[in-house]
């Protein structure tokens, strides 16, 4: 038993009557400029004496985020893909057109013109753009291990965080600065690896194979992984869709886990090293107390669970995909639905 | 505020010109008295130097702050610019804060306000007014939906029937009927919320803010200027303090260690301590980088 675990639990709870109500509470663009970080420093000092000993003003900076529009992803965790779909269209719209249009326009295979050369006035057989432009898969798969690669790194960069505790919290490694700088010298290999600069055929063809590809992994949905690392960053559970896998090296091996079902996994918690909730589809709600051996915990309702969040064994609250969430004290043998956030405020 | 003129002419005709004010025709003198406002009120008690005013002049989100001018004398252009732009903003704000119905009232109620109603000499009173550019007007709507969010709530819980006794709701019911261990456990809540009295008003904002509101990290670390490790660290420290407070008044108390191991335990197993779902009703699940979050990693 943890002494301060219990200070803490009973603080929050003492907490919650605040001292300070009505006129004196700070008003909303006070919040909103202290949300913001736009508050004087004499104003925020007094706004943080106030809301040191006021539940309201608390609760409405507390339920201000739930308020904001998503976040967009920032351009570095788009998908490359997917970041130079919009371009490459275009382009290779424009090439299409361009092509289409203009006769003079040379198409040969690429041994019979080492360069783009001057425009002809003579008419020109048309050519089928297969035997104009050669296929060029393999620029295609140094484009996909790039992607791959990229997104590997970035796994390796998010794994290597060390602030999967309160305790252990620290400044974050950022993951775009090195990317780029990576993705910047790989540009720079491939322009060395490949003196020779594309044909107009060829960039045409692959920028209609790129948009395609990418047309297409938008289409296809992408398997996901979701990985949840314990207290000890070294001992971490990986999903794909249904299969469960387990690392005891901070994701250097992993080894796959039978856990009885075939229900997607859409959320894991793991408190401790050997302590892992799956929640996912259908109600579905895996646990492990001894890291390796899983079983199915009595659903709290048939609706796809989206979330779950545990703090040991025997409690952990999850959420339905409509919001509601229920909560077990009892390692998942019963559930209690959870206060909606309009009940939730005490005096 | 009436002999101050903290802004001079330059620097509104400059502001007015950069918000695009003409666009709502918006008096300059108007424009001037809402940067007087804001100015008055972020600065109050105290006087600024024109480099201070200048520099926080140039922080406002003057467009904002212009529309809402213009909004608020009833110019219908800029009306319809807000309608356009911002109630779609606040309609999904009210959605997300109130998904299980009366979202659309919530809001609607706001929009009325910030129309604003004619008194007896036909002037209007709109809650734009009261809006001073310190932040977007985004924000600024969404702190005024969240206000009025947590005062209904608020207000219903009061309307229920639950214990309102504040004794009731400090020490609920024990797990245990045991006498000696109600006692132990009042002796323990009442030794805390001493020693949480005594705390610094910073670490008490931490506290409250982690373990009663249920705010990130990552926010409080923000709303307080430090990083969320810092805070992290701060209340890893203010827990430690705390616990020595209430072991060291414990044993003051006469109470020998077993009783005082007993008294924690009967804090630890309290089912009202800690719970943020609770809460929150599960809608503002703390979202730190902390044990057993999971992630997604598009691996592919």
């Amino acid at each position: 038993m943890d002494r301060e675990e219990a200070v803490g639990r009973s603080a929050g709870r003492v907490l919650r009557q605040g001292k300070v109500e009505g006129a004196a509470c700070l008003d909303a663009e006070t919040l909103a400029a202290w949300s913001a970080g736009t508050l004087q420093p004499a104003e925020r000092a007094a706004a943080e004496v106030h809301a040191a000993d006021c539940s309201r003003c608390l609760a409405v900076l507390a339920a201000m985020p739930q308020a904001e529009p998503p976040a967009r992803d920032p351009w570095w965790r788009v998908p490359l893909t997917v970041r130079w779909l919009a371009p490459a269209a275009a382009i290779g719209a424009a090439v299409a057109l361009w092509v289409a249009v203009d006769p003079r326009v040379d198409i040969k295979p690429r041994e019979q013109r080492p360069a783009l050369q001057a425009p002809s006035a003579e008419p020109v057989p048309q050519q089928k753009p297969a035997e104009a432009a050669p296929a060029p898969e393999d620029r295609l798969a140094d484009r996909i291990p790039e992607a791959k690669e990229e997104r590997s790194r970035r796994d390796r960069v998010q794994a290597s965080v060390p602030g999967r505790s309160p305790e252990a919290a620290a400044p974050a490694t950022p993951a775009p600065v090195p990317d780029a700088a990576s993705r910047m010298d790989q540009a720079g290999a491939r322009s060395v690896e490949r003196p020779e600069p594309p044909t107009v055929a060829e960039s045409a063809a692959e920028s209609a194979r790129l948009a395609a590809g990418a047309r297409q992994e938008l289409r296809a949905p992408t398997e996901a992984s979701l990985v949840v690392v314990s207290s000890d960053p070294s001992v971490r559970w990986r999903v794909r869709g249904a299969v469960v896998e387990r690392s005891v090296d901070g994701g250097g091996t992993w080894e796959t886990q039978q856990t009885g079902s075939a229900a997607r996994i859409a959320a894991g918690s793991a408190p401790s090293a050997s302590v892992c909730w799956l929640a996912g589809e259908a109600g579905t709600v895996l646990l492990t107390n001894d890291g390796r051996t899983w079983r199915q915990v009595v659903a709290p309702a048939t609706a796809d669970l989206v979330a779950i969040t545990a703090s040991d064994d025997r409690v952990a609250v999850v959420t339905t995909s409509a919001g509601t969430a229920y909560r077990t004290t009892d390692g998942g043998a019963s559930w209690v639905l959870q206060e909606t956030p309009d009940a939730s405020f005490q005096e | 505020m009436s002999n101050w003129k903290p802004v001079d002419a330059s620097a509104v005709a400059r502001l007015w010109r950069g918000a695009g004010a003409d666009r709502w025709d918006l008096p300059k003198q108007a424009f001037a008295d809402a940067l007087e406002a804001s100015v008055a009120k972020a600065f109050a008690g105290r006087g600024p130097t024109t480099r201070e005013v200048e520099r926080y002049l140039s922080s406002l989100h003057a467009a904002d702050l212009a529309l809402a001018c213009a909004c608020a004398l009833g110019h219908e252009g800029a009306w319809e610019h807000f309608v356009r732009e911002h109630r779609p903003v606040l309609y999904r704000a009210a959605d997300a804060l109130v998904p299980g119905g009366g979202a659309r009232e919530l809001a609607d109620s706001l929009y009325a306000d910030l129309y604003g109603l004619r008194d007896t000499d036909g002037r209007r009173h709109s809650l734009f007014r009261y809006f001073h550019g310190r932040s977007s007007l985004g924000t600024w709507l969404r702190a005024v939906l969240a206000q009025r969010h947590v005062d209904l709530v608020r207000s219903r819980r009061r309307t229920e029937s639950l214990p309102e006794d504040e004794d009731a709701v400090v020490a609920p019911p024990s797990p245990s009927c045991d006498p000696d261990d109600r006692r132990l456990r009042g002796l323990a809540e009442t030794a805390l919320k001493a020693a949480i009295e005594r705390l610094a008003s910073r670490d008490r904002l931490r506290l409250r803010s982690y373990h009663a509101v249920g705010l990130t990290l990552a926010r409080i670390g923000r709303l307080i200027g430090e990083h969320e490790a810092t805070v992290s660290r701060h209340l890893a420290r203010t827990r430690r303090g705390l616990r020595a407070e209430v072991e060291r008044t414990l044993t003051a108390g006469g109470l020998a260690e077993a009783q005082v191991a007993r008294a924690f335990e009967l804090l630890l197993e309290d089912p009202a301590g800690l719970d943020v779902e609770v809460l929150l009703g599960g809608a503002a699940t703390r979202k730190d980088d902390e044990v057993g979050r999971s992630r997604y990693e598009g691996d592919g």
